[in-house]
């Protein structure tokens, strides 16, 4: 199954507009100064089997002569969207911007030259949800109550065996 | 005069039925002396372990109480009788509390044969085995004194005030059974509820709402008439209330007990277009002369409409307005399903509705049942198709999880008892089960077998999704009644 990935970026014009290389596993999607305040960059992703991947925006090509006593040209990753729907952003904090010998972890804004990277699993929306149910359950404990709808990491895994337990139990029996 | 109301409403743990606080209601109207039980609510103090065998025993259509009940039911019937009411008004919620309702009753009358009791509600508008309502089947019982077919508010008020022969009130000495007349004038002749007695700790409602949520009724029947569901036997005539005057009771109602979170209770909140626009935007105008309602919100169950109906200013109205998430039957992800089970919407509709909630921020629970005897394997896998399509819309709560029924259930009143011939079916009872009560007459057609794995097999798929499915677990418990020796553990 195909997902499309939509990557809102804010740049701004400091002698000149930022560059930024887009890729994902490697493949170049985007090349190319971003010459709008906004852009909007499209990756298609094959979701169909497990594995994993990695987003990457490489941003190049900045120079002194790109920094001023009031203005540092900068990248602001805004957002990204799947297939429409936007990913929480505490969910694309959990990615780095590595530039020189710095890692930062959760660091949307990209001021150096340097490389901003999300590391993924297919299927993404099942991966996404994870990191989901893991944020909430540090703030609510309502996956606790049977009506809930909210899950925990470990419910997902119990109902899921005991579902596999019931069907197979419901062969069983109408084989015997 | 004093009057005892008592719900029979084993049904959910997250919020108190509406019947108590429209008995209430009554009794306020009727300026009496008025206590308030909900058998669902004591069964809920009791802990985890009662309650599900209370629900278990529900579900099933058991008789044999367990001893850890019984000492709940004489718990419920001291405190009824503590009041030393001169009536005892009961709601029965559905079918199923039939034998719940009976064993309460019993206590009742053990301890006080003479006092007089009323029942009401949907429940005991069910037909039995020998073709007898409930109703009439608990007044031959000696449970009852009265039973009311039909809407009770009017009949109610009309009976505490001692008048008892009124169309729809039925007694040993009624020549015929009667119903009320249904209802035309609901701005007229609705009584308002009352919460003040009502009490919400037992509950932990979905909504994350701290101080609880409240019961609103805006209409009663269904402008649709799908083919599985039985309301149209209740309420043949669709009628509701104009948007003004549900508004002012949600005014009255935050006045009386400071709760803004309504839940709607509606078959659905939006049958009358006109009324429902013109309630959110006179709660948009409220929500400016009431600052402690700007927290207002709302939930109820709600139809799939095109977009030359359902527009984007319709979404964002109902948004504005405070309208927080909507319960939607989608049923199956089949359009063919869909458009047998009558029910008037395609995939294309649900899209839009699906955008035009994530643009406004309006969360959907989706119902979903499963088994149909018209339900083909293409029916079924669309259905989970369709689960994997919108799990999108679970990153950001558009879609908050999943209400599953489970297994399609052949109800009496309904246009598709009416077609069994069509359907190749006849009603059984299998395993005691509600949900089994239908066999197929096709050799091809649903056996039960596979009507069990494909439920199971749905709720797999939608945890593996991570949609929450909400009671899950209570839901592999009682498979054990469905099928004798299934221990789903």
């Amino acid at each position: 199954m195909l997902k499309s990935l939509g990557l809102t970026l804010w740049s701004n014009n400091v002698n000149g507009r930022p560059f930024i290389r887009l890729t994902l596993d490697g493949i170049v999607h985007y090349d190319s100064v971003l010459t709008e305040e906004i852009t909007y960059l499209l990756v298609t992703l094959d979701d169909t089997t497990v594995s994993n991947h990695t987003l990457q925006l490489i941003r190049y090509g900045k120079t002194y002569e790109n920094v001023d006593s009031i203005n540092d040209q900068t990248v602001i990753l805004q957002s990204i969207e799947i297939d429409g729907v936007k990913i929480p952003d505490y969910i694309i904090h959990q990615s780095t911007f590595t530039y020189a010998d710095v890692i930062e972890h959760g660091s949307l804004e990209f001021g150096p030259n340097g490389i901003w990277e999300f590391v993924f699993t297919s299927p993404i929306i099942t991966d996404l949800m994870d990191r989901k149910i893991q944020h909430e359950m540090q703030y609510t404990e309502d996956y606790k109550y049977p009506w809930s709808y909210v899950l925990s990491t470990s419910s997902v895994t119990q109902i899921t065996q005991r579902i596999n337990n019931a069907i197979n139990k419901v062969r069983s029996y109408y084989e015997s | 005069m004093k009057v005892s109301c008592l719900a029979i409403d084993v049904v959910n743990a997250d919020k108190p039925t509406a019947a108590l606080a429209f008995m209430a209601g009554v009794c306020e109207k009727a300026n009496v002396e008025y206590a308030c039980t909900s058998v669902n609510s004591v069964f809920l103090t009791h802990g985890k372990h009662v309650y599900q065998d209370v629900y278990n025993f529900v579900k099933s259509g058991e008789s044999n109480l367990s001893d850890a009940m019984r000492s709940v039911i004489i718990e419920i019937a001291d405190t009824v009788l503590e009041f030393s009411p001169d009536i005892i008004a009961v709601s029965v919620f559905s079918f199923m509390q039939f034998e719940i309702c009976k064993a309460v009753l019993r206590e009742l009358r053990k301890r006080n044969s003479n006092v007089c009791i009323i029942g009401g509600g949907v429940g005991l508008q069910s037909m039995s085995e020998k073709n007898i309502t409930f109703g009439r089947t608990l007044l031959d019982l000696d449970l009852f004194n009265f039973y009311v077919l039909g809407e009770g508010d009017e009949v109610l008020l009309k009976f505490i005030n001692g008048d008892r022969l009124n169309d729809g009130v039925n007694s040993k000495n009624s020549f015929n059974e009667t119903w009320v007349p249904q209802i035309d004038n609901l701005d007229e002749m609705y009584i308002i509820p009352s919460y003040k007695q009502i009490d919400f700790t037992p509950y932990h409602n979905l909504e994350f709402k701290e101080k609880g949520v409240i019961n609103l009724s805006t209409s009663r029947g269904c402008v649709r008439r799908c083919s599985f569901c039985d309301i149209a036997g209740t309420w043949p005539k669709f009628r509701y209330r104009s948007g003004s005057n549900v508004a002012q009771e949600v005014v009255q109602h935050f006045l009386d007990v400071g709760i803004s979170s309504f839940n709607i209770v509606d078959s659905l909140i939006n049958g009358s277009l006109k009324s429902f626009n013109e309630f959110n935007l006179e709660m948009i105008k409220l929500k400016e002369t009431y600052p402690g309602l700007t927290n207002f919100s709302y939930n109820g169950m709600f139809i799939i409409r095109n977009k030359k109906q359902h527009t984007e200013e319709f979404f964002k109205n109902m948004s504005d307005a405070g309208c927080d998430s909507l319960l939607i039957g989608i049923e199956t992800g089949s359009d063919r399903l869909r458009e047998v089970l009558n029910k008037k919407f395609t995939n294309e509709d649900l899209d839009w509705h699906m955008q035009m909630c994530q643009k406004f921020k309006i969360r959907n629970i989706l119902l979903f049942f499963v088994g149909h005897p018209a339900e083909s394997e293409s029916d079924y896998n669309d259905t989970l198709l369709m689960l994997h399509r919108y799990q999108k819309y679970l990153l950001d709560n558009t879609i908050v999880g999943i209400n599953f029924h489970g297994l399609f259930s052949l109800l009496p009143n309904t246009p598709d008892w009416d077609r069994q011939l069509e359907l190749e079916v006849a009603p059984e009872m299998i395993s005691k089960s509600y949900y089994l009560n239908w066999k197929t007459t096709n050799p091809n057609g649903l056996s039960v077998k596979t009507r069990i794995l494909r439920d199971l097999l749905f709720r797999k798929t939608a945890i593996e999704l991570r949609y929450g499915v909400a009671y899950s677990d209570r839901y592999l418990d009682y498979l054990r009644t469905l099928i004798p020796n299934i221990d789903a553990n």
